[in-house]
């Protein structure tokens, strides 16, 4: 069953994914730089000084103004999406399993930067960054794609900052980062962000959860089992230990969606209940230039 | 206090079952199943902070056994029927009365019937400890409520829904009935009567004790205590209402009478009674074919009291259809019979001589009654209701000697043929006197010689006077007609339409094998036997005619449990909840504290 239906594919062909200047590459492509260099996107007209090229002064405007003057143009880069998906064990759990909603979430994103001609690639992650696929750059690599996060199976534990280190060793280039996951390890994800952030990034975050996880209802005698490292842990659970539970998750979701939004960044819930329709919309929202 | 239902060993044994059962399930409850989470590292986070400090809410699995354990105790303490005291070891028999003034309420709205059964609940929840218990309903007829039992649920059962009956209950009998159930159980017994008595009837031997435990509060009430309805003899259709009222207060008293035929008003007047005093109301000049008659004091108003009692404000009558009677009068010629049959409304007189009865031998059983004066037809007539004025000895009636001048020594004056007549003044030239059968009933007499005879043998009515018209003055009386007309209605057995009404447990004759009665609320029901009993006031209606049920002369004083509550003596009146009850509700209180527990997320 493919992961994107025609009308979601329909939708994502009408959209276009916000790549901020610095997070664009140096080769050639559709989006705004911070280089102003001889690109068609016409920048600034700024007072000529010592040095600039001759060929470029607006004669047009000596003749109005009598004072030399320059044009400048933005260059057009293309850039890089990183979409980073977790295959942690614990993305099982949930009705459908979160890393059902994890590779259409993330199919979404590879089909947007596709779309526009960017260098896509998808990289598994659990404890470390798994195999990422080849650079994807045009609508008909999308097959591969799908192909590819459907033959991800989940496997170990989460460590986001094992897998940051990896990836930021992997692939030096700077770009869009999506990372696709439930945000189930206990350790401040902040710092492992932050690096991503000082790379260049552009970062872009998108929580994946179930009711399960976000408001469990199961009360009395529990052995809890860890989906990822299979530790166990024997509670007695009540409404006190459920509240302070999810107090809990929530002051972790909350830091890390501080330490997105400080580091310009995004953080944005993808419930496994909602339809995706509705989901995908709230998903890509934030990281749309146009809807 | 005493367990009725369970001995102390088997008690113990279930405390000691219910107790372990409870820790085996708390121990359950504790052991703990597995759940795969996403991560248990937040759950131990969280079980860190919510930690409990206080000494109370580290207790609380403790705690929550111990509610579990108190529970379980009291259920089993509950199931063995707990009882406050011994109670009465051998048999009691408790007798309640239910009549019509336990009807009557005191302030608060309780009737005596109320307090009655709360006694009587009370006395089988102690006596059924170690004893047995049966109860008697005092109603119209005494009645078994409830054999002797050990169970005291079965008399909850027993009384549930008990109303009292529209009547005087023969409390004599109901105690006697008890009395025999003591005795028929050969063992130590007592009896004890729940009732707005102040007295109990005088029993005639002491053998089984007798205890009064009376209940109410003396009451007054105005009432309806005579309502009557008949047909006026001088105008033909129409009827007459006759009403009695009556104050049993110490105090002034008002109230509306109304009179109804079904929902037609026929008079309504405003009545005021001084303490104790009796009016009498009468009205004429209605008209109806079959009246269905209702008297009823409304808006009572008794200066600073209250009327207790409700079902005596109302009383009720019919009036039955007018019935011609076909009377074939055999006769050689007598004015006097002639006449006074030919005056009555309801006559249809047929004359004829000796020869001309013969002609009529065949078409007999036209004629409801037969008069034959001086007259012995040879063979005697196959008729159901004969007169046989001047009788003539025959086969079927035996003459003596002939009396001269024989002087009226005494009359049955309570039968129907002689109601509302004297005949100690009547005089008798000649007769001839008469000799009855063993089942014949003597009207009239002189000295030891019968002169009048009443025979009903074999589904026949025989009416024989020892004397004829030419031998008696009582022809030339102004009663002359009105015993012509109570010959006439004994004959024709139509004594009962005469009857405005009939008193409660009076049964209804409705014939027939599907036979229904329907009662005064409407519901039809079944007659067994061709008899209704009738409990209640009201109108009742069989297939052919209406039948007024009334209890108005059974009226009386609501003080007379008066003397008895001086001095309360006898039954156990407690009015302390049962054990049980409260037992009960110290279970629902301990299920709420377990259930706001868990609410608080306190318990595991």
């Amino acid at each position: 069953m493919a992961l994107l239906d025609q009308a979601a594919q329909r939708l994502l062909e009408r959209l276009r994914l916000k790549v901020r200047p610095r997070a664009a590459s140096g080769d050639q492509g559709g989006h705004r730089s911070e280089v102003r260099a001889s690109g068609l996107e016409f920048a600034e007209r700024r007072e000529y000084v010592v040095g600039d090229d001759a060929r470029k002064i607006d004669w047009q405007a000596f003749a109005r103004n009598r004072t030399l003057s320059v044009r400048t143009f933005e260059e057009e880069h293309d850039a890089r999406v990183f979409v980073l998906v977790d295959v942690s064990a614990s993305m099982t759990r949930g009705a459908p399993p979160k890393l059902e909603v994890a590779r259409q979430v993330a199919a979404s994103f590879g089909f947007l930067g596709m779309n526009q001609v960017d260098r896509v690639r998808v990289i598994p992650f659990s404890d470390t960054v798994g195999r990422a696929t080849p650079v994807l750059r045009r609508r008909d690599d999308y097959p591969g794609l799908e192909a590819f996060l459907s033959a991800l199976s989940p496997q170990g534990a989460t460590s986001f900052e094992a897998s940051t280190r990896a990836f930021l060793q992997r692939f030096p280039g700077r770009g869009v980062v999506v990372v696709v996951s439930d945000l189930m390890e206990a350790s401040d994800w902040s710092p492992s962000l932050r690096q991503l952030a000082q790379r260049g990034h552009q970062l872009s975050v998108v929580r994946v959860r179930c009711d399960e996880d976000h408001s469990p209802d199961f009360h009395g005698e529990l052995e809890l089992c860890d989906a990822e490292t299979g530790d166990l842990l024997t509670l007695a659970v009540t409404k006190d230990l459920l509240d302070a539970y999810r107090a809990e998750l929530e002051a972790h979701v909350a830091r890390t969606r501080d330490a997105c939004r400080r580091l310009g960044g995004r953080l944005v819930e993808a419930p496994v209940e909602q339809p995706f329709d509705q989901l995908l919309r709230q998903v890509l929202a934030p990281s749309l230039e146009h809807l | 206090m005493t367990f009725a239902a369970l001995s102390p060993a088997a008690l113990l044994g279930a405390a000691l079952a219910a107790s372990l059962a409870v820790v085996a399930l708390y121990l359950l409850r504790r052991t703990p199943r597995t759940q795969v989470v996403s991560n248990v590292e937040f759950w131990r986070r969280a079980a860190e902070r919510s930690r409990p400090r206080s000494l109370f809410a580290t207790r609380v699995p403790w705690t929550s056994l111990l509610v579990s354990l108190l529970i379980a105790l009291l259920l089993v303490g509950e199931m063995g029927d707990p009882r406050a005291g011994a109670g009465h070891s051998g048999t009691t028999v408790i007798v309640l009365a239910a009549d019509r003034t336990m009807a009557a309420r005191d302030e608060r709205g309780r009737r005596r019937l109320d307090d009655a059964l709360s006694i009587a609940r009370a006395t089988v929840q102690a006596d059924t400890v170690s004893g047995q218990v049966a109860i008697v309903r005092a109603g119209l007829r005494p009645e078994v409520l409830l054999p002797l039992t050990h169970r005291a649920a079965d008399a909850d059962r027993a009384l549930r829904g008990l109303d009292a009956d529209d009547g005087v209950a023969d409390l004599s009998a109901a105690i006697e009935l008890a009395r025999a159930i003591v005795r028929g159980t050969r063992s130590a017994g007592r009896v004890v009567v729940v009732a707005d008595r102040g007295e109990l009837p005088r029993l005639a031997d002491a053998t089984v004790p007798v205890l009064l435990s009376p209940v109410g509060s003396p009451g007054e009430t105005l009432a309806v205590t005579a309502f009557d309805a008949r047909r006026d003899p001088l105008a033909l259709g129409e009827y007459h209402v006759r009403c009695e009222l009556r104050s049993y207060s110490p105090r002034r008293g008002r109230a509306h009478l109304v009179i109804r035929d079904r929902d037609t008003v026929l008079s309504e007047e405003r009545v005021s009674l001084e303490p104790g005093e009796v009016i009498t109301r009468s009205a004429r000049g209605f008209s109806s074919a079959q009246a269905e008659l209702s008297a009823r004091l409304e808006d009572i108003d008794i200066e600073g009291g209250r009327d207790a009692l409700s079902r005596d404000d109302v009383a009720y009558a019919t009036v039955a259809p007018v019935v011609s009677t076909r009377v074939l009068l055999v006769t050689g010629g007598n004015r006097y019979l002639a006449n006074a049959l030919s005056a009555n409304p309801s006559v249809e007189l047929e004359t004829v001589d000796g020869l001309g009865l013969q002609s009529r031998r065949a078409s007999l059983s036209r004629y409801q009654v037969v008069v034959l004066d001086r007259v012995s037809p040879q063979p005697p007539l196959d008729h159901p209701a004969q007169l046989l004025v001047g009788a003539v000895a025959s086969r079927a009636l035996r003459v003596g000697a002939e009396l001269a001048a024989p002087r009226v020594t005494a009359f049955a004056a309570d039968h129907r043929v002689l109601a509302g007549l004297r005949f100690d003044q009547v005089q008798v030239a000649r007769a001839r006197a008469l000799i009855p059968t063993a089942d014949d009933r003597v009207l009239v007499r002189s000295g030891r010689d019968a002169l009048a005879i009443a025979r009903d043998r074999d589904g026949a009515r025989v009416l024989a006077l020892g004397f004829d018209t030419e031998g008696t003055d009582l022809v030339q009386r102004i009663a002359f007609p009105l015993f012509m007309h109570n010959a006439l209605v004994w004959l024709d057995r139509r004594e009962r339409e005469f009857h405005s009404w009939q008193a409660p447990g009076e049964p209804i004759r409705a014939p027939g094998s599907s036979a229904v009665v329907l009662t005064p609320s409407g519901a039809a029901r079944p007659v067994r036997g061709a008899l209704y009993d009738t409990a209640s006031a009201g109108i009742y209606h069989t297939a052919d005619r209406a039948i007024a049920v009334s209890a108005a002369e059974q009226s009386g004083s609501l003080a007379d449990v008066e003397g008895a509550r001086q001095g309360r003596r006898g039954a156990p009146a407690t009015g302390r909840a049962p054990v049980a009850v409260l037992l009960a509700g110290a279970i629902l209180a301990l299920l709420c504290v377990e259930w706001a527990l868990l609410q608080r997320g306190r318990l595991s």
